[in-house]
């Protein structure tokens, strides 16, 4: 034992010589290839492509199905697919996840940007790299195409029309949201407002709050439930939000509340609670599969020459469909050239249960 | 905060077992941060990219900065909650005050003059109401102080400070792959171990840690320390706050959610302990590190972020523990021997 | 004025009442229809898991520890009993609390083996708990959710409903309330686990195991957020992964208000019960006043602050009038 202690010893103050004290610099120098790096000149092409998709954040089913769709359709064309998850929903997470993508090589990179600024930096390292890169779901500078799942004023104005609808063409209601960050809500929202207040048709309709659940179950339960207290006339609730919409019809059903429920929700999260007698009559949504599929479209129609992005050009995707690029909408946050996947798609009593069953 | 002071009073009375423990620490420590080099570099061959790997270092020292001042506010039996918050709110005067007045340098005056004023206001509550705890004090500020970031930019975000390019180059610039800003931190840490374990204030620091009442006794000004070590990281967190600011020049009210987990975790890896008086910067550093590389490793390997939390869960539980078997061992066999 | 009723008026717990009162009255002046049944009834059934697992938190800190695993603990153990339910494995509601109960007592065991036998700082031990299970309920769920479709009626309607009265989420609060209540004022466990965070060295002395009285802590602890897992669950009726993140600086205020030290051997039932409601109260009621949102939660850290430093001060006046007294 003391021989065992004293080899301890000696490799401590070894260690204790170089390590600690003042100053430890455990920097582990890179021996290896130390000049090499910023030269890494993007792998010569020939089948071996590598194409990853990062998603906003872990854990959310809609992004899980996004990238599985990513993986399926970059599968059938002969592609690696990488999926990788940021740790938590913000932008930093993402960074860190972009430098790993840049150090392997990967040849493309999609992207759920979670801001829509402070990606950019980052992103122009890869394509310095020559990584090609989207952006899907959420746009931010640095990208090359945005893969829009469908057009910002579609959504709004499916919302808007919802509110309509539902509350029978006037009277209150209040937009239950995800976080205040969330670049997609806000830019709904925004579109939103726009159109009420451009189309006459909607003055009736009065927008009492814009709250926000910050996507957590608690959360949204207080928010729908002030809702209901503080606005006693209130008709409708559009929460353009998974986690929103699921938490206000929850609490309108419990509570046997006649205010309706509209918003963007999951269909397999929804069942039981749309439908004619349920709290939320339709609800809108997108196919995430379909998203993820055709971001991998784009990054391959890049590499193989189809495209390069410009507005006018159109190429088409292997599952038959053709994609026209059309220009950017900065005022609604989408700073690239867009191509765009389809509309809000209505999901309703008849249709809910078969939905389900994909996503 | 923990019922293990008997333990804490028998250490601390042969200082030879205290110092073996500690030295023992870090040889772990150390064991465990090549060995995380070593099988990245094995399972990856991007590893030891000097490039690579050091814009990834460079990445997590925005949040090892605020490991640094978590290191002194634990050594004093303190915690503070508020260092994420006080971030964000940092992060977004500068960016208000330079899109107000077009000029960054004004606006990093103002965030490290902000961010030592948050962490001052936690000292002075602290200090005024000696009955509360830390973590209560700074909880509560940690929600104020988001709060007021919140409000400031509402569901907007505030930015554009990298189109000044010496300012984009605080985070960027290098001397052939090293970066700057890894030669700061390197000196910043520096100093901060100086300090630490050469200075009467590193004395004073674990003194008060140790036994706050028997250290007012012998004389140290336990309130001017605790009100200096809090400013202290309220200012470190307004330097974390310019570093993030010039690295990705966009700031929202999420910035730096968590950081305080992060960095107790990387402080209590480091072999601080959360009870006070006990601990070393060099160990908090190498934790740094080990964690960080880790995380960039796994992240190489495409693994799972949630994957990578169970693991660095798990090393946490495994290294202290082993730690502990160690000594208990150990101690045994003295036993037996005497 | 009688000595009892004397004593009641200068402890900590009034103070804290009255601060709570105080607040009450504040929200009520900004929307009258604070106080309803309606709105309390809400606030109960919504925080119910909180005021709950306060309790068991009381415990940890009572014995000088402190668990921040609690949050991934009701993550882990809600997914597991909606997993089950979702493969079909579970075909009651019965089974689905007990599964969850289960979940959380080993979650708890654990925390508790690696404080006690591997002599590791509690919140280390919690801390890597924290990130392993909350990745273990990932890891499980492969990242989905379980919806409501998945989740037993049965299992719903009980979570959701009510008797006499009372959310049936209440009434397990309360069960749970009156027995910690009994066991740390009268038996001898209870005694027990006071000794052991008021001073440890006497308690050894005196012949008091006590690594398993803290183990038996971190169970209990573990066993309250387990079922808190199922009762959140079926509250909202969705699993998800990312649930009750961060649900354990509630809890631990809570204690922390209701004047529970975090150096161990002191606290009280009454004391938590009313550090818990404030935190519901809180969390729950700023969105009733009115106020704009991107103000909420700056405003939450202050009422936090000034609750707690008020406390301190009417707390520091009586003990300064109880001393006069003493002196004529």
């Amino acid at each position: 034992m003391k021989k065992i202690i004293a080899l301890l010893v000696v490799l401590m103050m070894v260690l204790a010589a170089c390590g600690p004290g003042a100053a430890p610099a455990p920097a582990p120098a890179a021996p290896q290839a130390p000049a090499e790096g910023q030269a890494d000149p993007a792998p010569a092409d020939g089948g071996d492509l590598t194409f990853a998709i990062i998603t906003k954040s872990a854990g959310n089913p809609f992004m899980e199905r996004m990238a599985s769709g990513f993986e399926t359709a970059a599968a059938a064309m002969g592609i690696n697919a990488v999926v990788q998850h940021p740790v938590d929903t913000t932008a930093e997470a993402q960074i860190t996840v972009i430098n790993s993508l840049v150090a392997q090589g990967v040849d493309g990179i999609a992207v759920a940007a979670n801001d829509p600024n402070a990606l950019e930096s980052a992103l122009q390292a890869a394509r310095d790299q020559g990584i090609t890169i989207v952006t899907l779901d959420s746009d931010t500078a640095g990208s090359s195409m945005f893969v829009n799942q469908a057009g910002v004023f579609e959504v709004a104005q499916v919302l808007v029309d919802s509110a309509y609808d539902m509350s029978g063409g006037s009277g209150q209601f209040a937009v239950l949201s995800a976080t205040s960050v969330a670049t997609n809500q806000n830019a709904w929202i925004a579109a939103m407002e726009e159109i009420i207040a451009g189309d006459s048709r909607y003055a009736n309709l009065e927008w009492v709050t814009t709250v926000f659940g910050d996507d957590e179950l608690q959360r949204s339960f207080d928010e729908t439930q002030s809702l209901l207290i503080n606005f006693p006339e209130l008709r409708v609730i559009v929460a353009p939000t998974t986690v929103g919409i699921m938490a206000a019809a929850q609490v309108v059903m419990q509570q046997g509340s006649d205010v309706l429920v509209a918003g963007l929700g999951l269909p397999s999260e929804m069942v039981g609670l749309v439908g004619d007698d349920l709290p939320c009559p339709y609800m809108y949504l997108w196919n995430p599969i379909e998203l993820g599929e055709v971001a991998a479209y784009a990054l391959n129609a890049f590499k193989q020459g189809d495209t390069t992005g410009d507005v006018g050009q159109s190429f088409t995707a292997p599952n038959g469909n053709t994609f026209t690029v059309i220009a950017a909408a900065p005022e609604v946050g989408i700073v690239n050239a867009q191509i765009i996947v389809g509309l809000p798609f209505r999901f309703d009593g008849d249709n809910i249960a078969e939905w389900a069953l994909v996503y | 905060m923990t019922g293990q002071r008997q333990k804490r009073v028998i250490e601390h009375n042969p200082p030879r077992d205290f110092k073996s423990r500690f030295m023992r620490w870090e040889f772990l420590l150390l064991a465990l941060f090549f060995g995380v080099v070593i099988m990245n570099a094995n399972m990856s061959p991007n590893f030891l990219v000097a490039h690579h790997l050091f814009t990834n270092i460079n990445t997590f020292l925005v949040r090892g900065l605020v490991a640094l001042t978590m290191t002194y506010c634990l050594l004093m039996g303190e915690i503070d909650l508020s260092v994420g918050s006080i971030v964000v709110f940092a992060a977004t005067t500068l960016g208000i005050v330079f899109n107000a007045t077009g000029s960054v340098f004004l606006g990093m005056v103002t965030a490290l003059v902000v961010g030592g004023l948050c962490g001052a206001f936690n000292g002075l509550i602290l200090i005024k109401f000696k009955e509360l705890h830390s973590m209560i004090v700074t909880l509560g500020t940690m929600i104020l102080f988001r709060g007021l970031a919140e409000r400031i930019l509402g569901a907007e975000a505030t930015g554009g400070m990298r189109s000044v390019t010496w300012f984009a180059n605080l985070f960027d610039a290098r001397i052939g792959p090293v970066p700057y800003f890894f030669i700061f931190f390197c000196a910043l840490a520096a100093a901060f171990a100086f300090v630490m374990h050469r200075t009467t204030f590193g004395r004073h620091m674990f003194a008060i840690g140790a036994n706050r009442t028997a250290a007012e006794y012998a004389g140290i000004n336990v309130s001017k320390t605790r009100l200096k070590v809090f400013a202290l990281s309220g200012l470190i967190c307004g330097v974390s706050a310019i570093m993030f600011a010039s690295w990705t020049g966009s700031i929202r009210s999420n910035v730096g959610e968590g950081y305080e987990i992060e960095a107790i975790a990387m402080c209590v890896l480091g072999g601080m302990s959360t009870a006070g008086g006990k601990g070393s910067l060099p160990g908090v550093l190498i934790a740094i590190f080990t964690v960080g590389l880790l995380q960039f490793g796994m992240s190489l390997m495409n693994v799972n972020p949630q994957t990578v939390r169970i693991i660095i869960g798990a090393l946490l539980i495994i290294v202290v523990t082993m730690q502990n078997i160690r000594r208990i061992i150990g101690k045994k066999i003295t036993q037996v021997k005497a | 004025m009688s000595v009892g009723l004397r004593k009641i008026l200068r402890s900590r717990e009034f103070s804290l009442f009255l601060v709570l009162v105080v607040l009450c009255i504040v929200i009520q002046s900004r929307n009258p229809q604070f106080l309803t049944a309606t709105v309390i009834d809400s606030i109960l059934r919504n925080y119910s898991y909180t005021i709950l697992m306060a309790t068991g938190m009381l415990m940890v800190l009572l014995v000088g520890g402190i668990d921040i695993s609690v949050g991934s603990t009701l993550a882990l153990s809600g997914m597991t009993s909606a997993l089950l339910m979702r493969h079909g494995v579970i075909e009651s509601a019965f089974l689905a609390y007990m599964v969850s109960l289960g979940v959380g007592i080993l979650c708890g065991l654990m925390v508790g083996l690696v404080i006690t036998k591997g002599k590791v700082l509690p919140i280390i031990a919690s801390l890597g708990f924290m990130y392993v299970f909350r990745g273990m309920t990932f890891f499980i769920s492969g990242g989905q959710w379980v919806g409501m479709q998945h989740l037993l009626p049965e299992f719903r309607a009980f979570s959701q409903g009510a008797a006499l009265g009372i959310s049936n989420l209440l009434w397990i609060t309360i069960v749970v309330y009156i027995l910690v209540f009994i066991m740390l004022g009268w038996t001898r466990t209870g005694r027990q686990i006071y000794a052991v965070g008021s001073n440890p060295e006497a308690a050894m002395v005196s012949g008091i195991r006590s690594d398993n009285i803290k183990l038996f802590v971190y169970a209990f602890n573990g066993a309250l957020a387990g079922i808190s897992g199922a009762m959140f669950v079926g509250f909202y009726a969705s699993a998800q992964n990312n649930s009750a993140m961060g649900l354990e600086l509630d809890i631990i205020a809570a204690c922390v208000i209701g004047g529970v030290s975090l150096k161990g051997g002191q606290g009280t039932i009454p004391g938590v019960l009313l550090g818990a409601l404030m935190i519901a109260v809180i969390n729950r009621s700023l969105s009733l006043t009115g106020i704009d949102p991107f103000w909420q939660q700056a405003l939450k850290g202050a009422v936090i602050l000034i609750a707690v430093t008020t406390n301190i001060l009417v707390q520091r006046r009586a003990t300064r009038l109880s001393l006069a007294r003493r002196e004529i």
